[in-house]
């Protein structure tokens, strides 16, 4: 034993010992871990299947779960074919007035719908004690798509005071304005902003083709057949009508004389339009110049160079959007009027705005000369300070390569509103049953997070 | 030299490097299951019971004829890592080693007189001394690569009600370190058993015992099956195995003679019985085993006495 | 004539087939026997119980087979000598046995002739008396060939005034290694059941048994039908084959008694007296026969040559052949750092000096032993000395009483009953070697037990021809027996007559 072959026969044995107990180890670790699952599934589809069927669950394993205190698990679901058909979040929510609220949300995979929740007794301090509460939330929440606001009234109700006074003279409402001339590809800018409570919370940059086969600019330069240096100019609109959010105003933007601005990162296409229009909106919206009203007047311009209305003429395209261009209507110079420098002067205006003659100087302090608007009878209270320096589109054109216009932020998004969500990216507003606010409320919030996670993980642009 | 001529192969440091064999599967299992905590401890007590032997040797001058490595250090050194629960912070184990290696067996002695197993004894000492650390057990397969633990001695304590029989055989239950396997602690016992180094007396004693003992002091329970869950968790997790297998299958601290040895099994089986549900799980697999310790050489005496009967000449005293 | 029972003394443990060395040392059967005629042979004087012979050669003699060489004196308790040669007295000086024994001893240079002593020629009329035979078996010089070395005329004479029954033929070879008393059985089974007849008849006893391991297929086979040839020779004795577990150190007669009659013998009693019955190693019985038979005087016998790791032979060599002679024979030339034993590899003395060591009547087999590092280590109190230990001893307290000097209470623990058959030492984890400390502890108890035994047996050993000393000449002793045809009588009621049928040749 103690000469050299006994040594290394013995150490041999050892060895077949060990691998023998290593293979054993191995395979009683997958028996145990098939065991295993199948125990869990057990309580997986015991706990589970009442907010989202499916025949099996998996524990999700990501590190964004960590920047998610208060999700404590998040599920995969697949049905049989093992297909993804949706998520199981286990959150616990600690409200502001230390009161928790333990959820089980099923989320549907395909519409981000929620299927079902489940609320766990658990905690020291639950929110909603009662199951009639519950139910409650439940029956509200459940088939929303999420993320969920609250429907306006409940928020007016809760601090439209307040939040109100803060913003200055920006009134609620949506607000938009188009570019009267379409670009050289055809396509003419607008934007659409939305404001709450004084606060800009939701701005949408895109544009729709004179031809009407062709699709918006944002989903255009998704599919590739728009395309600009740089990011597709989907998400650079993107990232502009989100910076401008959080601005709140478009001089801010810091827009160089070439129409770009550094100020936003992985912008490069020009961004004059949409500083144009934002402010114009921004005009609109302090002149309670909403976008029906936009629209109407528009549709009154419209008829007045067409001769026929709108619809008429056949310019409203399937989106609703009014496809004109001035540039093709010369009819639009004959709105006009000699003003008293004898300068003649473009007298049809949208909402802040006068419509560019083109040969009469933009004078932007016209203030007065609104007062002819012959069919636009609004009160304009606005300054009108704010377009005239909008460019004719030539400025746009010269920078050909850059400013593709994607458009995928369709849903143009804006801070601040909701659980920090921007209220254009909220899916679904809902109405609070009487007497359970609270409850809806946290549980929208718990909802929300959940929204925030899955966007996080799934790397959703939105 | 004088006759023999011829000596058997089984002398002590293969003997040991036997037993130590027979516990590597248990180390490939606690590594596996455990990760990287598993290797600290391991490691640690191997080394710490090797180096209190060296240093004792040292220290007392303690020549032994013929120079060989003193494997029955690291034999138990690995027993007693075995037997630590993943969360046992290091303080615990060097507290333990002091006391099991330096005390048990160093001052009585050094190898082979002592006469507790000092990884036993050591571990009762840790657990004495550090009881939280034993509390609970971590779920095996958590935290790979996690050794916090081993320096907080947080616990937890998963839940052994709903294991399956499947998980329960292949050990994944969550308990010390190296225990709760019993297919290598069957793979260790027959290793041994071919090799020739293991007595099987005291073991089967034992575990006769805990098979006959458990029904009968749960007999209320026994036919449901809540009741034969907790028996199989019993007899095959919670370490009696590993028990009798590595601890009683000692050659030095455990009665020689086929009778004592079976008593020597049956009592600490008993105590087991007794203790279970009743102290911390630790405590009930390693106190009765140093209480047999103590015993055998009693026991020792007494079966000799009986097969001696009637030679013995009792005026012996007066001379 | 055969029962299904397989016999052993109980033990236990019979931990890891420590005790059973044959299943791990198949022997091979191919080389089985060899002659040796050695060159030169030396005789000590002393090579059993006794007192040494006087001899009655001088240098310069020549001697012939058969020659008796030394002659006990008148009035002593010893056993004859004879050549196994034929040659030239080379020397007559003392030498020392590796087991202690000093005694002058016969040096006779071989002349490579083989020339016989005249008487030894087989015997035709097979018709004796009980006296003659044992006187024959006394002249013949044959003594315990298993190692006991006792006379087997005193052995024969004590059963017989024990009125033992039963006759033990002894084919339990268990050493390691050592196959001698098997490769006899093999080859000369007639002889040797000729032999067990014939002592059997001599000492009175009814029942013939032979003792043999279990595992000994052919052997018990080759038993039977000598019996059944034997059988018709003998009448009114009963045979048995009684098969054994082969377990060393079986062949001892108290492990015997207790095996076969169930009866632990205490330290001085003996077979005889307590289960009725005397054993004899089955080597004994062939040299009974050959002296009853051919009248051929004890000189040679088969040795086992015997090493764990190369060739193992047995071979026939005349007594007296030296150490160095066998084992070149069998294996060419030595190992030199390997050991030579006098003996098995358990019991035996190792020798430093092969050339000037002979083989003595009692040496069963010479051992080369290579060199084995054993590691030491204090002990480990594993208690597998005390699990194997045939007498059911504590070997490990034993010694460290002994070793502390406590040899009262050394005694008191059973120390004396060793019989040194060194199974302890060779157990022991640590490398201890207690056999060594407890064995002459316990042999130093017992020569006087022996001796006493040997002197009480009334075998007179002047019961030779008396002022003998003499006689030198080309005698084998047995000249008085060789035609001894004239049936007598014997007016001696304890006298038998041997109702042989004639000297067949075997």
């Amino acid at each position: 034993m103690m000469t050299k072959n006994g040594i290394r026969r013995f150490v041999f044995e050892t060895a077949v010992v060990m691998l023998i107990a290593a293979l054993v180890v191995i395979g009683g670790y997958s028996i145990s871990r098939y065991e295993e699952n199948k125990r869990n599934q057990t309580l997986y589809i015991r706990d589970f299947a009442p907010v989202l069927k499916a025949s099996s669950y998996e524990p999700l394993n990501t590190k964004i779960l960590k920047d998610y205190p208060d999700i404590k698990a998040c599920y995969l679901a697949y049905d049989s074919e093992h297909n993804m058909s949706g998520y199981v979040i286990d959150i616990d929510k600690v409200t502001d007035d230390n009161k928790s609220v333990h959820l089980l949300v099923g989320i549907d995979y395909e519409d981000s719908r929620v299927t079902g929740i489940r609320h766990v007794y658990d905690g020291d301090n639950p929110l909603i004690t009662d199951e009639t509460a519950f139910e409650n939330v439940r029956d509200c929440l459940v088939g929303s798509v999420i993320p969920v606001a609250i429907t306006d009234q409940g928020t007016v109700i809760d601090d439209d005071d307040e939040e109100n006074i803060l913003t200055g003279d920006l009134r609620d409402g949506t607000y938009y304005a188009q570019s009267m001339t379409a670009d050289k590809d055809g396509y003419i800018d607008f934007v659409e902003i939305e404001v709450t409570k004084g606060v800009i919370t939701r701005i949408q940059w895109d544009a729709f083709n004179v031809d009407p086969t062709t699709k918006l600019r944002s989903l255009s330069s998704l599919s590739g057949a728009y395309s600009v240096s740089g990011d597709n100019w989907a998400t650079q609109s993107y990232k502009v009508c989100h910076k401008m959010l959080e601005l709140q105003s478009p001089e801010k933007l810091a827009m160089k004389s070439d129409g770009t601005t550094q100020l936003v990162e992985g912008v490069t296409c020009n961004i004059r339009k949409f500083v144009q229009l934002a402010d114009e909106c921004i005009g609109n919206s302090k002149a309670a110049f909403n976008k029906d009203r936009y629209f109407e007047a528009l549709k009154n311009i419209v008829s007045r160079v067409k001769g026929q209305s709108a619809e008429e003429a056949g310019i409203i395209n399937e989106d609703g959007y009014i496809v004109i261009s001035f540039d093709d209507h010369p009819e639009v110079y004959t709105l006009s009027k000699t003003d008293a420098e004898g300068n003649k002067k473009a007298y049809a205006v949208i909402g802040v705005r006068l419509i560019d003659s083109g040969y009469g100087t933009a004078d932007q302090n016209g203030s007065d000369d609104k007062d002819t608007d012959q069919d636009i009878n609004d009160d304009i209270s606005g300054d009108k300070d704010q377009k005239t320096d909008e460019e004719p589109d030539p400025q746009a054109k010269p920078d050909p390569g850059e400013d593709g216009l994607n458009g995928d932020n369709s849903a143009t998004d804006l801070v601040g509103s909701v659980d920090d969500l921007p209220l254009a990216e909220i899916s679904t507003f809902v109405d609070v049953p009487a007497g359970y606010y609270k409850e809806v409320r946290s549980t929208i919030s718990s909802l929300n997070t959940c929204y925030k996670f899955l966007k996080d993980y799934l790397n959703w642009l939105v | 030299m004088t006759a023999p001529f011829i000596h058997t192969e089984k002398n002590a440091p293969y003997i040991y490097l036997t037993h130590l064999a027979a516990l590597m599967p248990c180390v490939v299992f606690a590594v596996f299951a455990y990760g990287i905590r598993a290797i600290i401890l391991l490691s640690l007590s191997v080394t710490g019971f090797m180096l209190s032997d060296i240093v004792a040797a040292k220290l007392i001058r303690r020549h032994v004829k013929g120079e060989y490595f003193d494997v029955s250090s690291i034999v138990s050194g690995l027993t007693f890592g075995l037997l630590l629960s993943p969360q046992t912070p290091v303080t615990a184990v060097i507290a333990g080693i002091l006391f099991g290696s330096v005390i048990v067996k160093q001052l009585f002695g050094g190898a082979g007189s002592n006469i507790l197993f000092p990884a036993t004894t050591a571990i009762l000492f840790t657990n004495t001394v550090f009881p939280s650390s034993f509390a609970g057990f971590s779920k095996p397969l958590d935290n790979w690569l996690a050794f916090v633990s081993i320096v907080s001695g947080k616990v937890t304590s998963p839940d052994y009600s709903e294991l399956s029989y499947p998980e329960i055989i292949s050990g994944f239950a969550g308990s010390l370190l190296g225990v709760s396997c019993c297919l290598m602690v069957l793979i260790g016992f027959v290793f041994m058993l071919i090799k020739g180094t293991i007595r099987i007396y005291a073991p089967a004693g034992y575990i006769v015992t805990l098979l006959a003992g458990f029904p009968l002091t749960h007999l209320s329970t026994i036919f449901t099956a809540e009741g034969m869950h907790l028996y199989v968790l019993f007899i095959l997790s919670s370490g009696v195995l590993f028990v009798a297998v590595y601890c009683l299958g000692d050659y030095t601290t455990v009665p020689s003679r086929p009778l004592s040895a079976i008593t020597a099994g049956i009592v600490c089986g008993v105590l087991t019985i007794i203790l279970y549900g009743r102290v911390s799980d630790v405590t009930m697999l390693v106190s009765p085993v140093v209480a047999v310790n103590f015993m055998s050489f009693v026991l020792d005496y007494f079966s000799k006495s009986i097969s001696r009967r009637g030679k013995r000449s009792r005026e012996v005293d007066l001379l | 004539m055969e029962n299904g029972k397989i016999y052993s003394f109980s033990k236990g443990v019979i931990s890891n087939g420590v005790l059973d060395f044959s299943r791990r040392t198949p022997f091979v059967r191919e080389v089985m026997l060899e002659k040796i005629n050695p060159a030169r042979i030396i005789l000590p004087m002393k090579m059993n119980y006794g007192v040494p012979c006087e001899p009655v050669v001088k240098k310069g003699d020549s001697v012939k087979v058969g020659q008796c060489v030394g002659m006990p004196k008148a009035h002593t308790f010893a056993s004859p000598v004879h050549s196994g040669i034929s040659g030239r007295v080379t020397d007559v000086k003392p030498v020392t046995l590796p087991n202690g024994i000093s005694c002058m001893a016969v040096f006779i240079e071989n002349d490579m002739k083989r020339t016989t002593v005249e008487s030894i020629r087989p015997r035709t009329h097979m018709n004796m008396s009980a006296k003659e035979t044992v006187a024959i078996i006394r002249a013949a010089g044959i003594c315990g060939m298993g190692g006991e070395g006792i006379p087997s005329a005193a052995k024969i004479s004590r059963a017989k005034r024990h009125g033992v029954t039963e006759l033990l033929v002894n084919c339990l070879q268990s050493e390691p290694f050592a196959t001698c008393d098997l490769t006899v059985v093999n080859e000369y089974t007639d002889y040797v059941v000729r032999g067990a007849c014939a002592t059997a008849v001599t000492c009175g006893a009814k029942n013939v048994r032979f003792l043999i391991s279990h595992r000994r297929k052919s052997e018990i086979k080759m038993l039977q039908s000598a019996v059944e040839s034997a059988k018709d020779e003998f009448d009114g004795l009963g045979f048995e084959i009684c098969r054994f577990r082969d377990r060393y150190p079986q062949g001892y007669y108290r492990l015997v008694a207790k095996a076969l009659y169930g009866k632990n013998l205490a330290e001085g009693s003996i077979l005889e007296e307590e289960c009725g019955a005397v054993m004899f190693n089955c080597s004994t019985l062939y040299a009974v026969w050959r002296a009853l038979a051919d009248n051929m005087p004890m000189t040679e016998r088969i040795v086992s040559v015997c090493t764990d790791s190369y060739c193992r032979n047995n071979v026939l060599v005349p007594i007296g052949t030296p150490l160095s002679e066998i084992i070149n024979s069998g294996m060419g030339t030595i190992p030199s750092n390997d050991r030579i034993i006098w003996g098995n590899c358990l019991t035996g003395i190792e020798t430093t000096d092969p050339e000037n060591t002979p083989v003595i009547k009692i040496t069963s087999a010479v051992t080369v032993a290579p060199r084995t590092f054993i590691p030491k280590t204090p002990c480990i109190h594993c208690g597998l000395c005390s699990e194997t230990c045939p007498m059911g001893l504590s070997p490990n307290i034993v010694y460290e009483m002994l070793v502390q000097g406590l040899s009262q209470k050394a005694g008191e623990e059973g120390g004396r009953d060793c019989i040194a058959c060194g199974t302890c030492s060779y157990i022991c984890p640590a490398g201890i070697d207690l056999a060594s400390m407890i064995a002459p502890f316990a042999s130093a108890g017992r020569i006087i037990e022996e001796n006493s035994l040997l002197h009480n047996t009334s075998f007179s050993s002047g019961s030779h021809k008396e002022g003998e000393e003499d006689i030198i000449g080309e005698l084998s002793l047995l000249e008085e027996f060789a035609e001894d045809e004239d049936n007598k009588k014997a007016a001696d009621p304890n006298e038998i007559n041997l109702p042989f049928k004639g000297g067949k040749k075997v």
